[in-house]
């Protein structure tokens, strides 16, 4: 079986094409980078569906398939931007009513677990899960994806991001931050909020930001943000391992590319006894292939949707989502 | 500013073929229920290869904002399935 | 009797700390008897040792001043002798016990809602005074032969009076119930729920509500569980 998927939460629009064996034919993403600020989800979207055909087309190509080969449409029915996902969604229904084949809309952040699972070989994971738009600790328990802690607030890519682009960095701020931390030197004290099993960044930003303004050294203080903001979130994924007595920790989304963040994971999982895996970069960011995959999951385990019943949800949460592919 | 109390529009969409203004059909039926604001009530119906789009907003502003998504998600739907691959 | 032990021995390993059973004469003062729990924070190496030390530091600190006023609002908890900052421990006084967790199911039922209202009536105090707990198990709680119940740890305790904080508290505290003593948990939760509302007075329904609805939004998970020993 072979199944296209579409992903369209927030910058990227992507398309993925995989079969039921769990290989990858295709993966294409067009990014959308605004010029300035943060997203806007219109211009996004309209970024979106400017590329969808572009997307269909080179995924086709890369797969070296032809359309009429597709059995099943996956599409991210949420949680993201409403704009990006009722785009994505009417891109997916038209597939799926144009060939006549089934349709799942597909929760993001269990995608990003399933691709993670799928790429690393981790069975039953603790997952930090931390990009642009989402920061949760999710474990499995009992039969769905439990939000083990999460962000109260913002989450920590846009921590990041809104602080390069305070202190003038260019984009994309993530990799900037981090470039510079690795030149600070003198750990500057920023506010560490962890409640309970929850975080918060807002209060971490705005002081990192007002600290910049009042002349602190940018390197410093790019090293002592990371510093800060990591250590919380591993702090958190440290408890839900310990409550879970789980061997394996995984990191994904796109803050899964810093380094510093895989090595204080690695480090916390090693006095654990539990290992640590990282998906490969292309498939932490927001692809095609994590939607396609958990679609067949979904599919093959007896999940059906109407096409009429395919609407989005921006605020669908993790631990909504009964997943029968794991017992 | 003039704001109108109320703000309509009737848009006619010709397809090439019955088939594909089906499948476009299909794709912005579940849209129709979330209209992008409130007060703004949209209809959508197809006569052979002709979808006509109705649009029933509280104001220009509305009706601009729901035209706009409904003509991105038409010309997603059609792209989707129109490009002539085989 | 002073009884010998070994060198101190440890407890229990959490996440964040270890707990050691050590005589008293050992660890404070040559002349006293009885034995003392030592709680010592933790390194971590995957932090940077400046925060490290500032957050060990801290809530060590934080913790021995949860303990202070819980034990001034009216719950036993245990006293605290020293607090090493530098260090980041608390040497502490070993309550002598029972672990509500290990004798709740087998309590004839009249003791049992009346341990559970006990209980109930604790927590409201906590809350009234603006802590929350943080960790509301009952392998947190030993009862004494007095029939006090000691709250031992205060770990991931917070000042916090917002009515969501309370709520997760209450709510964690039916989630441990569920899951450790599930074949009486309704009763015993009912129980917990009525001593609280009588202590807490005006505005108890309302945390109650707030619980069930944390409940339904199903996204709080019981945080670790600890073991005292």
């Amino acid at each position: 079986m072979i199944c296209l998927g579409i992903e369209g939460t927030a910058h990227t629009f992507g398309i993925g094409i995989a079969n039921s064996r769990g290989k990858v034919l295709a993966n294409v993403a067009k990014v959308f980078v605004p010029l300035k600020g943060g997203i806007h989800p219109r211009e996004a979207a309209q970024f979106h569906a400017a590329n969808a055909r572009a997307a269909l087309n080179d995924a086709l190509k890369t797969a070296k398939i032809r359309l009429k080969s597709i059995d099943l449409v996956a599409f991210s029915a949420g949680p993201g931007l409403g704009p990006c996902l009722r785009t994505a969604a009417t891109a997916a229904r038209a597939l799926a009513a144009w060939l006549n084949v089934p349709i799942v809309g597909v929760n993001h952040c269990i995608a990003h677990i399933e691709i993670g699972r799928l790429t690393t070989g981790a069975d039953d994971p603790v997952t930090l899960y931390v990009s642009g738009g989402n920061t949760q600790v999710i474990a499995f328990d009992a039969g769905r994806y439990r939000v083990f802690g999460e962000t109260l607030d913002i989450p920590v890519g846009n921590c990041l991001d809104v602080f390069a682009r305070e202190v003038g960095l260019s984009h994309p701020g993530g990799p900037n931050v981090e470039r510079l931390a690795s030149e600070g030197k003198h750990y500057i004290s920023l506010p560490y909020v962890v409640k309970g099993m929850d975080l918060s960044f807002s209060g971490l930003t705005t002081e990192a930001v007002r600290r910049y303004r009042a002349g602190e050294d940018l390197h410093d203080l790019c090293y002592s943000l990371q510093e800060t903001a990591f250590a919380a979130l591993v702090e958190v994924t440290e408890r839900a391992v310990a409550h879970t007595e789980k061997k394996e920790v995984m990191l994904t989304g796109g803050v899964a590319a810093n380094s510093r963040l895989r090595e204080m994971l690695k480090l916390m999982a090693e006095e654990h006894g539990a290992k640590f895996y990282v998906p490969p970069r292309e498939y932490c960011q927001d692809c095609g292939p994590m939607i396609a995959w958990t679609g067949l999951l979904a599919y093959k385990h007896g999940i059906r949707q109407k096409l009429e019943e395919t609407i989005v949800r921006q605020r669908w949460r993790t631990d909504e989502v009964d997943i029968p592919w794991r017992r | 500013m003039v704001k109108a109390k109320r703000a309509g529009a009737s848009i006619e969409l010709a397809f090439e073929s019955a088939k594909v203004a089906d499948a476009v059909h299909r794709s912005l039926k579940p849209e129709e229920l979330l209209p992008e604001s409130a007060g703004c009530k949209v209809s959508i119906t197809r006569t052979k290869n002709v979808l006509c789009l109705e649009i029933d907003a509280k104001d220009t502003t509305a009706l601009r904002a729901a035209l706009n998504s409904f003509l991105r998600w038409a010309t997603v739907a059609r792209d989707m399935i129109e490009t002539r691959r085989d | 009797m002073n009884k010998v032990t070994g060198p101190m021995s440890l407890i229990k390993k959490g996440a964040e700390a270890n707990l050691y059973l050590e005589d008293f004469s050992r660890a404070l003062h040559p002349a006293g008897a009885g034995r003392v729990i030592i709680k010592h924070r933790i390194s971590k190496r995957y932090r940077v040792p400046q925060l490290d030390l500032q957050l060990r530091e801290s809530r060590t600190a934080l913790e021995a001043k949860l303990f202070a006023d819980a034990k001034a609002a009216g719950v036993p908890t245990p006293a605290v002798y020293e607090i090493d900052r530098a260090a980041t421990r608390l040497i502490m006084e070993y309550i002598e016990g029972k672990q509500v967790k290990l004798i709740l199911d087998g309590l004839e039922p009249g003791e049992r809602r009346k341990l559970c209202r006990l209980i109930g009536r604790q927590v409201a105090r906590l809350h009234a005074a603006g802590i929350v707990h943080g960790d509301l198990t009952t392998s947190n709680m030993i009862l004494t032969s007095e029939g006090k119940v000691f709250f031992v740890d205060f770990g991931l305790g917070e000042y916090d009076s917002s009515l969501e904080a309370r709520g997760v508290d209450l709510h964690l505290l039916g989630r441990a119930l569920q899951s450790v003593h599930f074949r009486i948990a309704d009763g015993a939760y009912r129980a917990v729920l009525s001593g609280y509302r009588r202590e807490f007075g005006k505005g108890a329904d309302e945390v109650v509500e707030r619980a069930k609805e944390i409940e339904l939004r199903g996204r709080y998970v019981a945080k670790e569980e600890r073991v005292w020993h």
